[in-house]
């Protein structure tokens, strides 16, 4: 594993390391990667994972719970709100 | 105040026969809080007018109702502070949810409210439950009401130190590879890790979703399992929840075949951990177990699992603290300013290696290397365990490879993964298993607690409790 590689992976999760932080990675992930890739002795066949339990847990479609109290708490919970919205920068970018 | 730290029922006895109130109880619960918390640090924050109201009430309430109140009536019990209580702060102990105040209840605490529990406050833990010493809180670090030079475990040190300490009767946590387990063994507790699916996920902030169970902590194996029959059971809301009779019936037994890995024992474990753990199967063996030497070779490969499973789900269930919804938000230029601000402030070091960690093993070209892998060992672990318990009733280890650790002992990431050798096995197959104090190590003139581990069949805690009163709460009078 490469610093570029810890770069790469810093982007993907959405965190700004500092130089630091990714000095350290660099030694601490492969450490713990070349532990567990013990998995890859053990399960040599892996062509049935078993899925465990599996049943039906869809409920019907219908909206059980929006008490304005609960509304507002939620958005109230939010950085930045404009009336019943919550406030985001801009998502799309068209040039 | 009661000569003795209580256990639940020794609480009611006193209430019921009068010569003591929930009033008093919580008076001594936050007396204690005040004399002893500024050293051990279990309390990120004390809910002391609420408790003070609902210790009047129930001291009424038993008046009139008297052995008919519910189970848990003006008992006083601690919450970690990853379980959401509507109107409290609930903030993980992540700088990322420092000022999050819940929107709604999770439904464990709806059932213990409705059985009559005082919530004393919220217990301190390792940021987002990842750790096994509390060290990793973004707020403080507890320590072991035992020796405070040492950790009280985690993630759930700061709920183990709360009960170890004297301030509640019993207290409630999480455990995603040993986070009450391993605390409990820390600070002579009993600690229960139920069945995957026995007990309702819904309001608890999830670390690892196929692996994380709430459970409670406590001083006897019966208050475990009457807090565990409070909460456990069918919800609507966590879709993931089972049927009782989901799993064969795991009778309770005059007397058990016990299974024992020794093979697994062979590194790194403390000699003092391994004598108090022989000591106690030769007990067992005299009350008339059968212990047996078995092999499991794959639950002994179960860490290298656990590390790429848990750090996945990890990477997937943090995804959603983003700034934009809820807890911290760090301005920026643009959404991914936003995002990249946010996550490198909010999230501690262990947090961040983890989330790093997990989108590896999940990313193109090492999918297939490591998580499929790993989930495949899981299936293999869940077949070589249900085989086994074909032979034996239980199986037996300990419940941590030492006695707790000095604070700051460990500062490479690898080493204190380790100290979850024995737990983490039970989390990938979905098992229930309970930690039950097995006798004190005697370390620096200190005398530490250490436990040791029972491990049933998938929804065997009624086995796992029976074993455990007659190992333990018989023996110690309780």
């Amino acid at each position: 594993m490469k610093r570029q590689d810890i770069i790469e992976l810093a982007e993907l999760v959405r965190i700004d390391f500092t130089d630091d932080e990714i000095a350290r990675l660099e030694k601490e992930i492969p450490s713990v990667l070349q532990y567990v890739s013990a998995v890859q002795k053990i399960a040599t066949d892996v062509t049935e994972v078993d899925p465990g339990l599996r049943r039906n847990v869809l409920r019907s479609d219908e909206v059980v719970s929006t008490k304005p109290e609960d509304v507002e708490a939620l958005l109230d919970s939010a950085p930045v709100r404009e009336g019943r919205y919550i406030k985001v920068k801009k998502v799309l970018n068209v040039d | 105040m009661l000569t003795k730290y209580p256990t639940i029922s020794a609480l009611r006895n006193a209430y019921l026969s009068g010569n003591y109130t929930p009033i008093q109880a919580v008076a001594d619960a936050f007396a204690i809080i005040d004399e002893k918390d500024k050293e051990i640090q279990a309390f990120l924050e004390l809910y002391r007018e609420e408790a003070k109201h609902e210790a009047v009430l129930a001291t009424e309430r038993l008046k009139k109702e008297g052995d008919n109140a519910p189970a848990l009536l003006g008992v006083p019990i601690a919450i970690k502070n990853n379980i959401l209580i509507k109107g409290k702060k609930t903030t993980a102990s992540s700088k990322m949810l420092e000022n999050y105040v819940a929107t709604y209840d999770a439904t464990i605490i709806e059932r213990l409210r409705e059985a009559g529990a005082i919530f004393i406050g919220a217990t301190n833990m390792d940021e987002f439950a990842m750790g096994s010493s509390t060290e990793n809180s973004a707020f403080m670090t507890t320590k072991n009401p035992y020796d405070t030079k040492r950790v009280p475990g985690g993630s759930s040190g700061g709920s183990a130190a709360s009960v170890a300490m004297g301030a509640v009767t019993a207290s409630i946590g999480t455990d995603t590879g040993g986070s009450i387990r391993q605390p409990a063994s820390y600070c002579g507790l009993v600690g229960l890790k139920p069945t995957y699916g026995a007990v309702s996920r819904n309001g608890l902030i999830a670390m690892g979703s196929s692996l994380d169970q709430a459970g409670p902590l406590t001083r006897s194996v019966l208050d475990a399992e009457i807090i565990h029959c409070v909460m456990a059971g069918l919800d609507p809301k966590d879709a993931t929840t089972i049927a009782p009779d989901t799993y064969p019936d795991v009778p309770v037994k005059q007397s058990y075949t016990i299974g024992v890995p020794r093979s697994f024992f062979e590194q790194g474990i403390d000699t003092s951990v391994m004598k108090v753990f022989d000591e106690q199967l030769e007990k067992l063996a005299k009350a008339g177990h059968k212990i047996e030497d078995i092999e499991l070779p794959l639950f002994e490969q179960g860490l290298a699992a656990y590390y790429i499973v848990m750090p996945a789900e990890v990477s997937s269930n943090l995804a959603r603290f983003d700034g934009m919804r809820y807890g911290l938000s760090e301005d920026g230029d643009t959404l991914r300013e936003v995002y990249g601000k946010t996550r490198a402030t909010g999230f501690g070091a262990e947090v961040k290696r983890r989330i790093l960690l997990g989108a590896y093993v999940l990313s193109s070209g090492y999918y297939d290397a490591y998580y499929r892998k790993a989930e495949a060992v899981r299936s293999m672990m869940r077949k070589e365990l249900t085989d086994m318990f074909q032979k034996v009733d239980l199986v037996l280890t300990p419940s941590a490879p030492t006695p707790a650790f000095v604070v700051g002992e460990f500062s490479d990431p690898l080493s204190v993964y380790k100290q979850d050798i024995f737990t983490v096995p039970v989390n990938l197959t979905g098992v229930p298993a309970i930690s039950v104090p097995a006798d004190h190590v005697e370390v620096e003139g200190k005398a530490l607690p250490v436990g040791m581990q029972f491990i049933a069949p998938h929804q065997g805690e009624s086995r796992l409790f029976d074993i455990g009163i007659r190992a333990h709460d018989k023996i110690q009078g309780l």
